[in-house]
């Protein structure tokens, strides 16, 4: 289901597309209404490219090809998408010390995520795994020149860290090159926007995406912002309640000291990679998040809130106007 | 047939000792000297491990010291990375691992209506 509406309080007329893909809440907001169908095409066929390339879900995927391939241990040749798709996951690790890794999927399989999410809701049967670590990033290496890949045999990649926000930054840039108007698109709370309006566009900051009381908002005006906690993508195994956050070292749910980070950055990539590897990172986020310069809001298990490199404090007062409901 | 080495032996062998209370000098200058090799070479060892260390405790230090390199979290060390291999065996992996990209202004504070709310997904 989809829907579409216009805000209104704004100096430039915004529009809205919403829909629901990978399981996850999709807005468009352009800044021109005569501008949405097509960006709404063109938003629909980045995420079909993605999907097609990098969906671990979907049998048929690329990714899943290349699972299948490497277990012989030599390079096998993949799409310049899927090449992409990785290489923005290597950089991810190596800017995170390996903190954000993307071989995390047998590990992620283990705990029974292996299929899509809504199948996990009645819990999974155990046992619960014991530790672990992932074969880590480095084992993945990737050939420019011949756009070839090689896998140790054994290792199953999961590209959810940065792929969903991969696809928002190319539907957002796609967009606004060929429309011509500012753009902000959202994917499950991973926000990418081009050529902004005056003022920015708007953002609510809450523990679950779409939340219409969050407690906060920002505006911004470029780059990209993203939001990563453990408040929604949870289930239970064998009874015990887990989540799809890895630590690579132990290959289980990592155990932070936050419940919620938001950080942004000059892409939307950019800003979930800081905003998961602090996640992992737990208290030491907070000093890395300011070495590299990124603004984030990090918010305890408790609920106090942490702001770090020019992100601006919570408002004392709750906000006065809330989160524009969804039509329905 | 036995030897002429051997027969070297055995008479060394059959050299009656002299007695502990009349020390052999030239004995206890050998013995002298090869106390004070020994200390020497104790002296040059210690020496020779205690400087390979402070160039590896100073390496260490310089490589964190020096403006501008790497940013990755202190906590790195904790993570696999794999094999060692060193990704895309010397040719480019693709986007520039350089640095995570900042935004152009940080996020200001809004009163706005919020149509899309960031959030765990």
């Amino acid at each position: 289901m989809s829907t579409q509406q216009a805000t209104s309080g704004r100096s430039a007329p915004e529009v809205i597309y919403r829909t629901s893909v990978w399981s996850t809440r999709v807005d468009l907001i352009v800044t021109d209404a005569s501008a949405l169908v097509s960006a709404t095409r063109i938003l629909h066929d980045e995420l079909d490219r993605v999907d097609r390339v990098a969906n671990r879900f979907r049998a048929d995927s690329e990714l899943n090809t290349l699972h299948d391939a490497a277990r012989s241990g030599v390079g096998i040749e993949v799409s310049p998408d899927l090449y992409e798709a990785l290489a923005v996951a290597l950089r991810a690790a190596a800017l995170t010390g390996g903190a954000v890794d993307p071989t995390v999927g047998a590990a992620i399989n283990r705990l029974g995520y292996d299929r899509d999410f809504p199948l996990l809701a009645a819990g999974v049967p155990g046992p619960f795994p014991g530790p672990l670590a992932v074969p880590g990033w480095r084992s993945v290496v990737l050939d420019a020149e011949h756009s070839t890949v090689v896998l140790e045999p054994g290792t199953l990649l999961d590209l959810g860290a940065t792929a969903k926000a991969w696809a928002a930054d190319r539907a957002a840039e796609a967009i606004a090159d060929r429309m011509g108007c500012g753009v902000l698109v959202s994917l499950g709370g991973d926000i990418a926007v081009q050529q902004a309006p005056e003022g920015g566009f708007h953002v609510g900051i809450a523990d679950i995406c779409g939340d219409p009381d969050a407690p906060t908002a920002v505006s911004i005006d470029s780059g990209g912002l993203a939001t990563s906690g453990i408040g929604n993508r949870h289930w239970t195994l064998d009874g015990r309640p887990v989540h799809h956050l890895i630590h690579p070292g132990n290959g289980l749910p990592v155990e932070s000291a936050w419940r919620t980070v938001s950080v942004a950055a000059g892409s939307c990539v950019d800003a979930n990679t800081a905003s998961t590897a602090s996640m992992v990172l737990g208290e030491d986020a907070v000093d890395w998040l300011e070495g590299v310069g990124l603004p984030a809001r990090l918010v305890t298990l408790d609920g106090d809130v942490c702001t770090v490199a020019g992100w601006p404090a919570d408002p004392i007062e709750p906000r006065a106007l809330r989160a524009v409901p969804a039509r329905p | 047939m036995v030897p002429s080495g051997s027969l070297r032996s055995i008479a060394v062998m059959g050299t009656p000792r002299r007695t502990a209370g009349h020390p052999n000098p030239d004995r206890l200058v050998r013995l002298r000297r090869d106390a004070a090799l020994e200390r020497v070479r104790s002296v040059t060892k210690t020496i020779a491990v205690a400087s390979v260390a402070a160039v590896a405790v100073l390496g260490v230090y310089i490589s964190r010291a020096v403006p501008g390199h790497s940013s990755t979290p202190t906590g790195a060390a904790t993570y696999p990375s794999g094999g060692g291999q060193s990704t895309g065996g010397g040719t480019s992996a693709g986007p520039s691992p350089s640095s995570l990209s900042a935004p152009n202004s940080p996020p200001a504070q809004s009163q706005q209506p919020t149509p899309v709310v960031s959030g765990s997904s």
